[in-house]
């Protein structure tokens, strides 16, 4: 099927360019990529690739249940594997310096800055979710043949955006306060639950799916199985950071 | 006129100052004279007597959270998956009771892993004191649960402890358990509190 070439393209190019990258990098004399970065990422790719065609697509055509679990793995699983492979430092240190410079420009231009202020990126992220899953009526888009694929896509880059701007390792000239950004973590766990459990209780009205109960559990409490692999990750950075900041032995910081 | 900060604040601000352009990206334009200065300077351990009280209360707050965890995933699993009293959502939920519930569901799960890294770093810091951790533990589970019994099931209405039975037995065993431990991790800190003073008094 074409459409099914495509997004095996999409994921498998994804990965094929990580890797190349890496080795323009190691060609440039940097070798020293941690390879737990390329599993993130090539495990990101692989896991959309797993969801977004074959037997879980069909699946999903036909069961809520199914469908609310491709898109836990792509708004929320797939963005935590893509950040954490850090794949903006991988392309600075693949490419010349003077177009590392340039791209660095781009990365602090204003509306970019906006858009990876945590807020944002938690209203960008959580607001069309929310509208999306809050009382089922929206529930007949996601098997539009247009606007199905768009909503799989602005769930992978919405979340890969909110990502990047709690728990991001790339760089980020204007990374907010460790406080604001775990505000934003919490705020979006708890619109995940509220959701969830909203979609839960108009479950039994006419016109929904038949496991729209089941959808939302799964919805509440896969989201929370992610929810906490975010909270690991950023409390372990906020860990980190804390000990570079106060080092109890001066030969500790490098 | 200028006050001038002692040296040790400044030095302080300096590093602080490196290690947020460093988060930044924008550590290549740290020069290496700073970071000679900053760092050579500190002095080694901050061990004053207010940071001391500091971080032995600290060791109750990360209790505290830890226990709101605890109690929150013991309700979750054993009363909503295991027994299956409580309801996943009760249809008559008003609204404030679900944001309530979505809150505090996002505080507790949150709680749980940061008292977690908290306790790593009151171990790397050398500020342990398990006792108080315990007692913080027995405040938060004690709390955690008093508010769950009272403010969610009876103010907000979420739900009840158990469906079809007379409920007052459960809501007494419930509060009362929270009450109990509540009790259990005050007297445990004033035991602490006793046993310190005169032993050990502060310099």
């Amino acid at each position: 099927m074409v459409a099914d070439t495509a997004v095996a393209l999409v994921w498998i190019g994804l990965a094929v360019l990580y890797l190349l990258a890496g080795r323009a990098a190691a060609l440039r004399g940097r070798d020293d990529w941690k390879a737990r970065r390329t599993l993130a990422w090539s495990a990101g790719a692989g896991l959309g690739l797993a969801v977004t065609m074959g037997p879980v697509a069909d699946a999903a055509a036909g069961s809520f249940t199914v469908h609310t679990a491709v898109h836990l793995v792509l708004g929320m699983l797939v963005p935590l594997l893509l950040v954490l492979g850090a794949p903006v430092s991988l392309f600075l240190r693949a490419v010349p310096v003077d177009v590392g410079r340039r791209f660095s420009r781009l990365l602090r231009a204003a509306p970019l800055r906006l858009l990876t202020h945590p807020v944002v990126a938690t209203l960008l992220n959580t607001v069309p979710m929310a509208l999306l899953y809050w009382d089922g009526t929206g529930l007949t888009m996601l098997h539009d043949p247009v606007i199905g694929p768009l909503l799989h896509l602005h769930f992978v880059a919405s979340g890969t955006l909110f990502t990047y701007a709690v728990v991001g390792l790339d760089p980020n000239p204007h990374r907010a306060p460790a406080w604001l950004r775990g505000s934003m973590i919490g705020l979006s766990i708890a619109v995940h639950g509220i959701v969830a459990k909203h979609l839960y209780a108009v479950g039994d009205r006419g016109g929904q799916p038949a496991d729209t109960e089941q959808a939302a559990q799964l919805m509440y409490y896969g989201g929370d199985a992610v929810h906490v692999l975010l909270l690991v990750v950023f409390c372990a950075q906020v860990y980190g950071r804390a000990h570079s900041r106060n080092p109890s032995k001066p030969d500790a910081h490098p | 006129m200028l006050v001038i900060p002692a040296g040790a604040c400044v030095r302080k601000k300096m590093l602080d100052a490196l290690a947020r352009r460093w988060h930044a990206g924008t550590v290549l334009s740290i020069r290496p004279t700073e970071i000679a200065i900053a760092s050579s300077t500190l002095p080694p351990t901050p061990a004053s007597p207010t940071a001391g009280d500091h971080l032995q209360r600290r060791n109750v707050l990360v209790g505290v959270l830890f226990g709101c965890g605890i109690i929150a995933f013991v309700d979750e699993a054993v009363f909503h998956q295991l027994l299956h009293w409580h309801h996943f959502y009760d249809r008559s939920t008003p609204a404030a009771g679900l944001v309530s519930d979505g809150v505090f569901h996002a505080f507790s799960w949150f709680a749980t892993v940061a008292s977690l890294f908290l306790f790593a770093d009151l171990r790397r810091r050398d500020a342990l004191s398990i006792r108080r951790w315990f007692g913080g533990i027995l405040i938060g589970i004690g709390a955690f649960q008093l508010f769950d019994g009272l403010v969610q099931h009876k103010l907000l209405d979420l739900h009840e402890v158990r469906y079809g039975v007379d409920l007052l037995p459960y809501d007494l065993m419930w509060n009362g358990a929270a009450l109990a431990f509540l009790i259990a991790g005050i007297l445990v800190l004033l035991t602490l509190r006793r046993a310190n003073r005169p032993a050990n008094p502060r310099p």
